[in-house]
């Protein structure tokens, strides 16, 4: 049997509500800026939430030639430019092909779902653009990154709504673990701020009119955010070789799936995550010092995520600081996981805590440190992030410092 | 298929216009474009000539049906496209002066 290697973050790219590139979401996480504003992207008349957490002023053609343009959905879009910030940053330069990898949370195409059926049920359009299939497609943005940098490994997406980016980037852990590639870009993309699909969002009841203010005794729901962040993933010893920067190192992953309800949390099946993804990186609990919350901002949500907290980590959850970055990102959906995952990464490389935005009043449901309000300085060495989606299915990543 | 007259290639103003088309999805020089030229030897990629029929159809204000016993693959030569697109616009050029002649009838 193979040795385990280890496997190190040695590249983050990411575009979100907070700003264009990395630099400016780690300026507003530090800063407890939040990105939820009135959409402006789209019209609202017929929305009952019109605020979210939009990325402001993103100009495609400045970064793709004509050509390209329309077999690229904005979803891709995003998601490409985030995988060129990640490559750029870490300098990769992928030697074999055939041993990197391309592995994002799967998100299909909403801008040309929406505009295409909009055209032909609404303006009895005749026809619809022959590239809508291909700009859809729930795989288009790991293709498109594959296509664009010449990956040739296993190349693919994960589905599981709001965990799909992590179980994602889990398994391109255990694939460069298991030795299988070397090298992947993992994480995900979402732009899903179109009109049918937040209408969908209304009738669910769960989003908040304006502000996502998670653990927070006034918290109103989630707000639906649009992002992508990617990844570069390096076997250790492959990054050390070339003396890439290492933000930090991948250290356990666990999923488990609640087999409960279907849109409610389960605080059972979160803590057999959290607990798979501790034995996964033979830590125990008392080792983690920073958990990144998926924090939705709902009242069923945040108060079961802090009961499965208890469960795993008894009364270190009342001092243990548990952020959740929604509140400054939004629910970024199938790139939630990526997004929030590349937030603890750097806040183990710059010691800071990313803050809880927007918080009002502790909630007797919820006592636990939320660094609510102002980012803080902190030694921290092992964190984790936390997805829990709809479908009850769970993905849980521990990071250790480099 | 009919064949098509080397001599319609530079005759008819509406093949001139396919080809103009053609030229600009796929990027290959228009002098190319041959009725006899092999589209495979000429390196027109799938998703160019998927483009290509689209904007013929958006130029011509014509559904271009697909091929049917060939559909992923239809054409093999630029001949076989034009002739296809001919044949789609003289029906159509045929309805409508079918239906020209029963408004003046009626």
């Amino acid at each position: 049997m193979t040795v385990p290697r280890r496997v190190a973050i040695t590249g983050l790219g990411a575009i979100s509500a907070l700003g264009q590139d990395l630099a400016a979401l780690w300026a507003g996480v530090t800063q407890a800026r939040c990105g939820i504003r009135p959409i402006a992207n789209i019209p609202t008349d017929r929305l009952l939430v019109t605020h979210a957490a939009e990325i402001v002023g993103f100009d495609p053609a400045a970064h793709f030639v004509e050509r390209r343009l329309p077999m690229l959905d904005r979803t891709s879009q995003l998601a490409l430019v985030a995988a060129r910030e990640a490559l750029a940053r870490c300098g990769l330069r992928i030697a074999d092909p055939t041993r990197a990898s391309v592995i994002l949370g799967a998100a299909i195409g909403q801008e040309t779902f929406d505009a295409a059926y909009k055209a032909l049920y609404g303006e009895n359009a005749r026809r619809l653009h022959p590239m809508t299939v291909p700009r859809i497609m729930p795989n288009a943005p790991a293709s498109q990154i594959s296509m664009e940098f010449g990956i040739q490994g296993p190349c693919f997406s994960t589905a599981s709504a709001c965990a799909s980016s992590a179980h994602a980037v889990g398994l391109a852990f255990q694939m460069i673990r298991g030795g299988l590639i070397d090298s992947a870009l993992t994480g995900g993309s979402d732009a899903s701020i179109v009109v049918g699909f937040l209408k969908a969002w209304d009738a669910l009841r769960v989003l908040s009119p304006a502000a996502c203010r998670p653990f927070s005794l006034d918290r109103t729901g989630l707000v639906i955010g649009e992002a992508a962040a990617i990844l570069v993933l390096e076997a250790w010893d492959h990054a050390v070789a070339r003396n890439a920067p290492i933000i930090a190192e991948v250290a356990g992953f666990g999923m488990s799936a609640d087999a409960g309800e279907l849109t409610a949390p389960d605080a059972n099946g979160a803590a057999r995550a959290m607990r798979a993804a501790l034995a996964d990186a033979r830590l125990a609990p008392g080792d983690v010092d920073y958990v990144n919350a998926h924090g939705t901002g709902t009242r069923l949500n945040d108060k079961t995520e802090v009961a499965a907290l208890r469960k795993v980590f008894g009364s270190q959850t009342d001092r243990m600081p548990i952020s959740s970055s929604k509140s400054m990102v939004g629910h970024c959906l199938n790139a939630g996981g990526a997004i929030e995952l590349a937030i603890t990464a750097l806040a183990l490389r710059h010691g800071v805590l990313p803050p809880t935005a927007g918080f009002n009043h502790p909630d007797p449901d919820c006592p636990i440190d939320c660094v609510p309000n102002e980012a803080r300085a902190a030694k921290i060495c092992v964190a984790m992030s936390n997805s829990f989606a709809f479908g009850g299915l769970n993905a849980v990543l521990l990071l250790r410092k480099a | 298929m009919a064949e098509l007259a080397e001599a319609a290639f530079d005759s008819d103003p509406r093949i001139a216009r396919i080809l103009d088309i053609f030229a600009k999805e796929t990027r290959i020089n228009r002098e190319a474009l041959r009725p006899g030229a092999d589209l495979s030897d000429l390196g027109v990629e799938s998703i160019d000539l998927t483009m290509a029929v689209f904007e013929i159809e958006t130029t011509f204000g014509v559904d271009i049906p697909v091929v049917a016993d060939r559909a992923g693959a239809e054409f093999s030569t630029v001949g076989d496209l034009v002739s296809h697109v001919i044949a789609v616009l003289d029906q159509a050029d045929a309805a409508q002066a079918e239906m020209k002649a029963a408004g003046a009838a009626g």
